[in-house]
């Protein structure tokens, strides 16, 4: 995979990770209705995420590129620590340290 | 792009006993089966939607004149609704572990219909993903039960 298709990974998972969490703050709390604002932002990351993918998916194997899915797991890990400073535990560690192992040996296989 | 386990779910404690489900379509665990394997058939077509694509586009969005591209939007739609119905008696290890479940099926689709290779190198990275999904979905299973 080239860095700019890494790229275009990475533009796909996180645009996805953010539209969760901008759904996420639409639904809310509030029993009155929805945040309308939030709503169309998350539909507007979601539909950049969406389009990226199937870019990506004229390029590769589907069972090449979804392994590549996993790396969305490492994002909400990393945004949790770094704009709510949670602390990861050693067993989440694994995992991150599994997925990342598993992406970069399936990436070797072009 | 697959369902995500960071998605809200909510289950109250008096909605969490299957209580009556009008048929056995309706059972939860049906419906969690169905959005699966909907979600893995909906990556299927978009695959073979995404074949109109210029070899240098990073934005997809003409794969919208082939029709495969929007049979995998129905069916990412239709999964989503299954998903959202499960979610409501289903306990939430069980939809955490079924993404990680995903990691398997969705390659194995891909072998299975898009006649793709899988070598042993790759079999190998998609085991290591699907152990590495599996202990996060656990972790964060644990950590919403604390709470």
């Amino acid at each position: 995979m080239t860095p700019f298709n890494f790229l275009l990974v990475l533009v796909s998972e996180i645009s996805a990770t953010v539209g969760q969490i901008f759904f996420k703050h639409a639904m809310g709390k509030s029993a009155d209705g929805m945040n309308l604002r939030s709503l169309v932002g998350g539909i507007a990351f979601m539909t950049l995420s969406f389009f990226v993918w199937i870019a990506l998916l004229s390029k590769f194997d589907l069972s090449y590129l979804f392994p590549f899915d996993g790396l969305n797991r490492i994002i909400v890990v990393v945004g949790a620590s770094v704009f709510l400073k949670e602390k990861p535990t050693p067993r989440i560690w694994l995992g991150v340290a599994l997925i990342s192992v598993g992406v970069m040996i399936v990436s070797a296989t072009d | 792009m697959s369902t995500d386990t960071s998605s809200p779910a909510i289950t109250t404690e008096s909605e969490s006993a299957p209580a009556r489900h009008p048929g056995w379509f309706f059972n939860p665990y049906v419906q969690l089966a169905v959005s699966t394997l909907l979600t893995a058939s909906s990556h299927v077509f978009l695959k073979k939607g995404s074949h109109v694509l210029a070899s240098d586009a990073w934005f997809g969005w003409a794969a919208l004149s082939s029709p495969w591209t929007w049979a995998g939007i129905a069916a990412m739609v239709t999964s989503l609704f299954s998903w959202l119905y499960a979610l409501r008696f289903v306990a939430l290890n069980i939809a955490f572990n079924l993404a990680a479940i995903l990691h398997a099926l969705v390659p194995l689709c891909g072998w299975l219909f898009l006649h793709e290779t899988i070598g042993l190198k790759r079999g190998l990275g998609i085991a290591l993903v699907v152990s590495g999904v599996l202990v996060i979905a656990q972790a964060a299973y644990e950590a919403e039960e604390k709470l």
